[in-house]
């Protein structure tokens, strides 16, 4: 018996009605391990992380968080297991401060939520995570600014600050570099390349340099299913993913 | 708070504690009344501005609370202290089981909660006549002594202990909306879907909020059984759940001040402009329309807009 994987998504299938928008996936993610979703528009990726991240609930299969079935959990409970997302469409609190989006994904998986009788000034070591965050993610500057007045590249790296907040470690990146300028995707692929390699990373990609530069795995879904699964070269090779995903068929 | 904030707040508390001795009655009495559905207004803004969560069925904390103190004066001549401890236990209560309720809806579906759950209290006032007197309410409250041998049945020494409660209800909620809880109630506010993700129990938090808010509804409720004297399913009713929400949204939703002041200007409304026109609630309305157009966020929302 190998120690336990970061995640294993197990015959995991979701119908909406008649459409099977995601079909009896497999997929196993190692503890440190790099891993790269691609697929063309309707592939199923998105709903696979809302399976996994607990949204979505399956219509058959197991997921397995560190040797925990989670497949009945909701999502908060695994995010206090070590799970984090970013959304594909920003999801933050447009009308609150920069600092307070990080003040709510840092106290999200600790106690100190519930605390009501302090002020949250008073808290001095999560404004500290908040600030060093600030600075992990390039937006040194912006804490006193109201979200919904960043630029599009900068909510996308509070985007993914938020998913880092609580320190998880697996992290689901839908699509980070979505609709970014070339230099914004590349500074946002360098933080992400730099992250911690104790974490998981599962990432949800158009860009194939993003993808190929980031992943050192590659899975390949299609109408649901995984069609190919392995490395860069592999999946480059594949000629059914060339065929239906490259397309240069 | 910054000090170019709190000059202002604190001229206005000193102004609040010297005036009433020099007040006409008739203008304390309406300053009573102001301060009493201040404390309401504050307490639906806990769920109306910082979670985001519009409750039309606010009355019914309110006016449990109000039945309780006017139940438990007329026929068990209990103690103030025992008469408001029972009344923000039986609003906390209600709220508890409402909340059990309500805060599986979300959006319009929570607002006809709420608005059935409080009708139905209306109902029990209005037909459990051996409890409650029916429609003709329950009248002869006396006003409270808080120690042996101190009244307050004097206008002046009750308007004290209604600032006093104000002050207290303020200063409780003005802690909970800048704890870490209070954030955790915007973020549910701004994007309910990511707070789940961030690991948050969000029917928890939203839960909480529904009791705490229902408790100083309470407070109110138990306040305005003693000021007027008299309690009746009109205390329930929908008007005053939607009295209270005008209120909110006039002053400002998600501003502690803003429903307090939202408060003052629909009390003073109701008691001045009556005098001269059958017709004040068309002009409140035409104010309300006024606001909503050129200052969703409320008065004190625009004037902080205008500030920044």
């Amino acid at each position: 018996m190998t120690v336990a994987a970061a995640l294993a998504v197990a015959g995991v299938s979701r119908s909406f009605g008649g459409l099977r928008a995601v079909e009896k996936v497999d997929l196993t993610l190692e503890p440190g391990e790099r891993r790269g979703i691609i697929g063309p528009n309707g592939a199923g990726k998105t709903t696979l992380f809302n399976l996994i991240a607990g949204e979505v609930a399956p219509t058959a299969g197991r997921i397995v968080l560190f040797g925990q079935d989670v497949t009945h959990l909701a999502p908060q409970r695994r995010a206090a297991l070590g799970l984090a997302r970013t959304f594909q469409i920003n999801t933050l609190f447009p009308n609150l401060t920069v600092t307070e989006n990080l003040l709510l994904a840092v106290q999200g998986t600790t106690p100190t939520k519930l605390r009501l009788h302090r002020p949250l000034s008073s808290y001095r070591d999560l404004h500290q995570q908040a600030r060093s965050l600030l600075g992990s993610v390039g937006l040194e500057g912006a804490g006193e600014a109201i979200a919904k007045t960043l630029s599009h590249g900068e909510q996308r790296q509070l985007e993914v600050a938020l998913a880092l907040a609580s320190r998880p470690r697996v992290l689901l990146l839908d699509e980070p570099t979505a609709g970014l300028s070339l230099a914004e995707s590349q500074r946002l692929t360098s933080l992400l390349k730099r992250l911690d390699r104790s974490m998981s990373l599962l990432v949800i990609e158009h860009d194939m340099d993003v993808v190929f530069g980031l992943a050192e795995r590659i899975t390949v879904l299609h109408e649901g299913k995984v069609i190919a699964e392995g490395d860069r070269d592999e999946v480059r090779a594949n000629a059914l993913v060339a065929d239906i995903y490259l397309g240069t068929g | 708070m910054t000090r170019r904030r709190a000059i202002p707040l604190v001229a206005c508390a000193a102004l609040l504690l010297a005036a009433p001795p020099f007040l006409p009655p008739y203008a304390l009495t309406l300053l009573t009344q102001i301060l009493i559905y201040a404390i309401f207004a504050m307490s639906l803004d806990l769920l109306l501005g910082y979670t985001g969560l519009a409750s039309l069925g606010h009355a019914a904390y309110f006016g449990v609370a109000a039945y309780v103190v006017a139940i438990l004066t007329t026929q068990y001549h209990a103690s103030f202290w025992l008469c408001l401890c029972a009344a923000l236990l039986a609003a906390s209560a209600v709220a508890a089981v409402f909340g059990l309720i309500a805060i599986r809806a979300a959006g319009v579906y929570f607002l006809m909660i709420t608005l059935a759950l409080g009708m139905v209290i209306w109902g029990l006032a209005f037909r459990w006549v051996s409890l409650t007197m029916g429609d003709n309410g329950i009248s002869g409250i006396a006003r409270p002594s808080i120690l042996p041998g101190w009244s307050l049945a004097r206008p002046v020494p009750f308007h004290y202990l209604t600032l006093f409660a104000f002050f207290i209800a303020f200063a409780l909620l003005s802690v909970v909306v800048r704890s870490p809880f209070g954030l955790s109630l915007r973020g549910i506010r701004e994007t309910e879907r990511r707070m789940g993700a961030l690991g948050y129990q969000v029917w928890l938090h939203k839960y909480l909020a529904f009791v705490l808010s229902g408790a100083f509804a309470g407070l109110a409720g138990a306040l305005w059984a003693y000021y007027n004297g008299f309690v009746s399913p009109v205390e329930l009713h929908l008007l005053t759940s939607v009295e209270a929400l005008l209120m909110v949204a006039l002053g400002g939703p998600g501003t502690l001040l803003g429903p307090a002041l939202g408060a003052a200007i629909i009390v003073l409304f109701k008691n001045l402009l009556s005098i001269y026109t059958k017709r004040w609630l068309l002009i409140l309305g035409l104010v309300y329309i006024g606001v909503i157009v050129f200052a969703p966020k409320g008065i004190v929302g625009a004037l902080r807009g205008a500030r920044r």
